[in-house]
């Protein structure tokens, strides 16, 4: 019998559907990803299944826990009772889903059967069964780390011995090497327990990685699935192949990533048709009539919802790998020297930069690669002068002053615009600021790829990806030396990372700009930049050529932040 | 299809009823201050007078609604003129800092810690009354919300992306201020206006109730309300009407703020 059976799950917004006639089956101990982007749908699938949708927002289908069977045409009253006690949620964020003013082990003790509430020595056994010390029982969630906050969370989500556990995006918030752990102890868990889980997540690494099956959502209905080790080797939805292609590889650099074009439509904007139609190749006439459904392939254990299935080894990635690039050696004439820099925001904590000394060259593309708390972010506010160091040095070559040395693009797009102005307003200021006429506006808009009637639109109106090419057009307007790019893709769809990378690329070659791209993730780092500095806890620990460093890592930080790339 | 939002349709009526008043009182009460003493006070339905009349024989709903102009006017230049003052200071006690914020601050907190309608009665009173030097004393004494709310948004908008772009561009301080930070931070403040004109219209109101604002003879809610009170036997239409207003009034300005509020802070969550 299958610990989590989904029978035709659907789910309507007060826009429209939102998921669309969904199966699932999940087996006791067995592990299932639910595969995709944002906006497809899969963290509103973890909410109907747990009771827990928004207001306005209603769920029809039948789930069957074991023996228990639940309309979830019921609402949240039809499953609470089996909520918590035989399926549990662990949600993203363990800062917001825990609460503040309580301490840990009372938040696991609420949890736990209504006997053992009371029990010391029960809610010790959860700590330990998470790899948590005693006495996290009796701290308060801010005194933890990211990852031991998530762990308190498992231990609580955990503390009705639930069959189901549904993780949506249960690591996405944490460093890789932390991610690497949790993800261990969930798997140890499950095995212990025989516990099903349902991993909802973005990272494709992961769920290749963790999962048994895999599921692959697009615009609220399921695409493709079936085993791990078939739906990325060989997809037979063009979706998947693209999602595939799309991400960027740590073993080699390409020349230019396969991104797909456009961006994820909301599921309610796509009545009828094949979901994916319109960002197709291959898109025959009847997919934009009639809506493919979810069939099993004859002869395999996987189906999928085309109605122009690829074959083996179609749409396979054309791997083009880039020529390495000749690394400049330091010749006296560098854009940007910055030495010995500290900065240090309270006299009480350790040290946000640590003596830190980096070089970039004119037109050179460096990387900085680091986890949270490494201080990346901090080495790039000091270069734009928005924060200053305690001491140390930057020294700039060149005559550029001001706002013609560098410009930065931040990570969240959508705050980086003004929402009050027009994107023409906002580029016609930044042309001016460098001393350039607004007439330009239409010319900067086109190097990014955008049109130009887009200068009349406001940032509300354009997708994460389109805001992010606003972002960096208004860096680029003031025809700057250096453009400081700081997890400039961290917050997009993979699929569009990928167009936003290959933008990147072009750009350096056009404007002959140098670069210097802050990541947490060494794969992105990997396709555009040349040479990169590994920092951890504001010191720089190993740098070099970005292909000599991937081949022989020398630290044993580094070694570890590779080791924990997952899915490779 | 989305459902047509109730809240500011239900808001939205009254208030424009009420503007009607404001604009068009000469026109539609052309006898609202006409006495008839010898009648005096009579009950509602008595011929002519749907609401009945007061002491000195003047129709209860046409005083009434002449009297809209004097309950509307000065609440709306009461959240104006003080969210004009919070705007001006909070801005700069926000954007600059230092000592000018903690000295703005400072002035806010001691104007917060007055007793409002006691100071505008002993203001009102030692000056011998007067509507607009009522209005302009509610002025005062509302800017330091106003300041304080402006002063908040402004420093949350600081730390924004786009600020911190706008700053590496190398824009001036002035230019961050009134293009980037003073836009965003209006439609927090039309909506803290909204609710604004709610408390200046029940505190207007009281005032007027009380003695002070308008003078003897001059159509106003509070002042019906309070002439009314010993008629409260004869005409129940003479306390009913001018409170039934007030209470609709503040009420509908208090929803269609809060709705924007609402729709505000969900802004940036559904795009």
């Amino acid at each position: 019998m299958n610990a989590l059976e989904l029978v035709e799950l659907s789910v309507i917004g007060p826009g429209g559907p939102i998921v669309t006639r969904m199966d699932l089956t999940v087996a006791p101990g067995a592990t299932v990803a639910l595969v995709g982007e944002s906006g497809s749908g899969k963290s509103m699938t973890a909410k109907a299944l747990t009771g827990l949708l928004p207001r306005g927002v209603t769920a029809t289908g039948t789930m069957r826990l074991g023996d228990d069977e639940v309309q979830l045409a019921g609402g949240s009253k039809a499953v609470a009772h089996l909520r918590g006690r035989r399926i549990s949620l662990l949600l993203q964020n363990p800062f917001t889903s825990l609460s503040p003013v309580h301490r840990c082990g009372v938040q696991i003790a609420a949890a736990l059967p209504s006997g053992a509430r009371a029990d010391t020595a029960e809610v010790l056994r959860r700590l330990e069964e998470v790899d948590l010390p005693a006495r996290v029982a009796r701290q308060y969630p801010f005194e933890l780390s990211g990852g031991m906050r998530q762990r308190v969370a498992l231990a609580a989500s955990l503390a009705a011995d639930p069959q189901v556990l549904i993780g949506d995006e249960p690591t996405t918030a944490l460093d890789v090497t932390t991610q690497r752990e949790v993800l261990n102890l969930i798997a140890r868990i499950q095995r212990e327990r025989s516990m099903a889980l349902l991993l909802i997540t973005h990272d494709l690494g992961v769920a290749r990685e963790r999962a048994d099956e895999i599921l692959v959502m697009y615009a609220g209905r399921l695409v493709e699935t079936g085993p791990r080790g078939e739906v990325f080797t060989t997809p037979r939805h063009p979706y998947t192949a693209g999602l595939r292609n799309s991400e960027p590889p740590l073993a080699h650099r390409l020349e230019r990533l396969p991104a797909i074009p456009g961006s994820v439509p909301r599921a309610w904007d796509v009545p009828v048709g094949c979901v994916f139609a319109a960002r197709c190749d291959l898109t025959v006439a009847r997919g934009t009539t009639e809506t493919p459904v979810l069939l099993t392939q004859p002869g395999e254990h996987r189906a999928v919802a085309c109605w122009l299935p690829l074959a083996d080894g179609e749409q396979e990635n054309q791997v083009i790998v880039a020529e390495p690039a000749k690394p400049t050696a330091p010749n006296g004439n560098e854009l940007v020297v910055v030495s010995g820099l500290t900065k240090r925001f309270s006299p009480d904590t350790p040290p946000a930069l640590d003596d830190v000394s980096i070089t970039i060259g004119p037109g050179e593309a460096v990387g900085i690669v680091g986890e949270s708390g490494s201080g990346k972010t901090t080495l790039a506010r000091c270069l734009v002068g928005l924060e200053l160091a305690n001491s140390g040095t930057i020294t700039w070559g060149g005559e550029e002053v001001g706002a013609r040395r560098a410009q930065i693009v931040f990570q969240d797009p959508t705050s980086a615009l003004n929402p009050a102005m027009t994107i023409g307003a906002t580029l016609g200021e930044a042309l001016r600021a460098g001393g350039r006429d607004r007439a330009e506006v239409p010319a900067l808009l086109d190097l990014v790829g955008l049109p130009a009637q887009y200068a009349r639109r406001r940032p509300n109106a354009l997708s994460g990806g389109e805001q992010q090419r606003v972002a960096m057009a208004r860096a680029l307007a003031p025809r700057p030396r250096l453009l400081i790019c700081d997890e400039p893709v961290s917050s997009l769809d993979v699929s569009v990372q990928a167009q936003i990378l290959n933008l990147l690329n072009d750009l350096l070659g056009e404007l002959g700009l140098a670069l210097l791209f802050i990541t947490h993730d060494l794969a992105v780092a990997r396709q555009v930049a040349n040479r990169v500095y590994v920092m951890h806890h504001g010191r720089v620990v190993e740098s070099g050529v970005m292909d000599e460093l991937i081949r022989a890592p020398q630290n044993d930080y580094t070694r570890e932040l590779f080791a924990s790339v997952p899915g490779r | 299809m989305k459902r047509p939002p109730l809240t500011p349709i239900i808001a939205a009526v009254p208030l424009a009823i009420v503007g009607v008043f404001v604009v068009g009182s000469s026109w539609l009460a052309p006898d609202a201050t006409n006495q008839d003493i010898l009648t005096g006070a009579t009950p509602p339905g008595t011929s002519g007078h749907p609401f009945g009349t007061d002491q000195l024989g003047r129709d209860i709903w046409q005083f009434a609604l002449a009297g809209a102009r004097s309950a509307v006017v000065g609440p709306i230049v009461i959240a104006l003129g003080s969210m004009l003052i919070g705007l001006v200071l909070g801005t700069i006690a926000g954007y600059l800092g230092g000592y000018l914020d903690l000295l703005l601050s400072k002035y806010a907190d001691l104007l917060l810690a007055l007793p409002t309608t006691l100071i505008a009665l002993v203001v009102a009173g030692l000056v011998d009354g007067g509507y607009w030097v009522t209005v302009l004393v509610l002025v005062v004494l509302f800017s330091p919300t106003d300041i304080r709310m402006a002063r908040g948004a402004v420093i949350a908008q600081s730390t924004q992306p786009y600020i911190e772009s706008a700053r590496v561009l190398g824009l001036s301080r002035f230019r961050i201020m009134f293009r980037h930070v003073v836009p965003n931070v209006l439609p927090i403040a039309f909506t803290t206006m909204l609710l604004n004109v709610a408390f200046a219209l029940v505190a207007m109101s009281a005032l007027s109730f009380l003695g002070f604002g308008v003078g003897p003879g001059t159509p106003d809610w509070g002042r019906q309300l309070s002439d009314g009170r010993n008629l409260i036997g004869r005409n129940w239409g003479a306390v009913v009407v001018p409170g039934v207003l007030i209470i609709i009034t503040a009420v509908s300005v208090n929803l269609l703020g809060d709705w924007l509020q609402e729709r505000y802070e969900q802004r940036g969550v559904q795009r």
